[in-house]
């Protein structure tokens, strides 16, 4: 089987709003797939829909082959969910979470005991396995949910927003750990507003607003097509008082001024700097330095769901593209 | 897996949740009060200054208690696990809905059923 998440026109209709509307989209085994998109666009409810919290009012969706409404029960136990808000029992200890949910996924009683030893202690909260868990701060609760998703060792984990709210080293944990689990061959889809992750972590991203998704691609083939958003970082010395000045030259889109430095958005960027030379000998300025930047994801993702806005009026439908 | 498999396998699910209600719901404040204090102030609004014997308020004292005992767990545990979204935890687990009240309402019927059964074993020499 090549995909192991398939999703066939799934919408999901509120009496004011419809937060997801007809979106198609697979995922293949052993992929890292994000699923991005700003607040509201509605990516945690496909991930509801996906992992049968709630039910779609159409379409389908298949998890390893098994229609996540008609068998539920099969297609849940080959998953793996970390939802979005911490949702620990804060008045059972570590272990004793693990225990239940270990339970629930039928995991044998020896098995459970070794699984959870082995993930309390890579996620560094074995020492503190018996204590309530109400003590734990949010990256401690995120690793046990993290461990609580994995005790059944799941061929699919979905991740809805893994990393949120924690500080850098847990963070990075998380995502080595994410990256670890993928290399050992599973299949991860990640919900995520966090665009550098997305950019390290995913082999295809899937760009999802207002219930639509804009585009589906891998990080680099999007920052292919969107060359329009490359940048130019230049300092000059004395410094420029304004950057008034520098949207005066030819080929520069925007500038934007970050901290002593200019950042100017071109789709020509060897004539810009050119121009750049030019202007600098003319005011009599040394270039104190200059840097040529790809596209970033993060422009791009604003490019497209600023294009997303301007589309969702008059062409929801065409817009949802399917891979 | 065979329905009948299906059926067993989700419930000891259903067990687990039972236990995990009995070992987290038990003694929260507002069972207590539900089960325990508002069934003792009803028997003493019964028995105080009225000329009746102890002995034969005691079958009073064991229906207030099963009525309230077996009521008091049961409602706390759907609210208090949706506003803690524990609940959704549950139900991304392979275990249906059905189930999971089913657990739930175990744990409040053997809350019940233990209660009442403490208090009839010291009431019933008393009774006769």
């Amino acid at each position: 089987m090549d995909s192991v998440i398939e999703a066939e026109g799934l919408t999901k209709k509120y009496p004011e709003v419809t937060a997801v509307n007809n979106i198609d989209f697979q995922v293949k085994k052993g992929e890292v797939f994000g699923f991005l998109g700003p607040n509201g666009a509605g990516k945690t409810t496909t991930q509801r829909i996906l992992t049968g919290v709630i039910t779609a009012t159409s379409g389908k969706a298949f998890i390893l082959g098994y229609d996540i409404r008609k068998e539920a029960f099969y297609a849940k136990s080959r998953i793996g969910v970390v939802p979005e808000l911490a949702n620990i029992y804060i008045d059972l200890s570590a272990w004793n979470n693990l225990m239940l949910i270990g339970q629930l996924y039928d995991v044998p009683k020896e098995n459970r005991i070794k699984k959870s030893a082995e993930l309390l202690r890579i996620f560094n909260l074995y020492e503190r396995k018996d204590e309530k868990t109400k003590v734990f701060s949010k990256g401690m609760k995120q690793k046990l949910l993290l461990c609580m998703a994995l005790i059944h060792s799941p061929q699919i984990l979905f991740l809805d927003e893994p990393t949120a709210g924690l500080d850098v080293v847990s963070s990075r944990l998380i995502k080595e750990m994410i990256a670890k689990f993928n290399r050992e061959g599973v299949t991860i889809f990640l919900t995520t507003h966090n665009i550098q992750e997305a950019d390290e972590l995913c082999n295809r991203i899937a760009v999802i607003d207002h219930g639509l998704i804009a585009t589906i691609d891998s990080p680099e083939n999007l920052k292919k097509e969107f060359q329009s958003v490359q940048t130019i970082e230049v300092a000059f010395n004395p410094p420029i008082k304004s950057e008034d000045d520098l949207k005066e030259i030819e080929y520069v889109n925007k500038v934007q001024k970050i901290g002593d430095k200019f950042k100017i958005y071109t789709n020509n960027p060897d004539e810009l700097i050119r121009q750049l030379l030019n202007f600098s000998q003319k005011r009599n300025l040394k270039i104190f330095s200059l840097n040529t930047l790809g596209p970033d994801l993060e422009e791009v993702f604003v490019k497209i769901t600023e294009e997303h806005k301007g589309w969702s009026y008059g062409k929801e439908k065409s817009f949802s593209k399917t891979v | 897996m065979e329905k009948k498999n299906l059926f067993l396998r989700q419930f000891k699910s259903t067990w687990a949740i039972t236990k995990k209600d009995m070992s987290i719901y038990y003694l929260k404040p507002p069972v207590l009060i539900y089960g325990f204090i508002f069934p003792g102030f009803i028997f003493l609004a019964f028995f105080l200054g009225k000329n009746m014997p102890f002995s034969s308020l005691l079958p009073v004292v064991i229906v207030l208690a099963l009525f309230f005992t077996s009521s008091s767990v049961g409602p706390i545990i759907t609210p208090w696990e949706t506003r803690m979204r524990t609940l959704e935890r549950l139900v991304s687990c392979p275990i249906s809905l059905e189930f999971i009240l089913l657990g739930d309402i175990l744990a409040g019927f053997l809350f019940g059923v233990g209660i009442t059964l403490i208090l009839s074993v010291f009431a019933m020499p008393k009774i006769g």
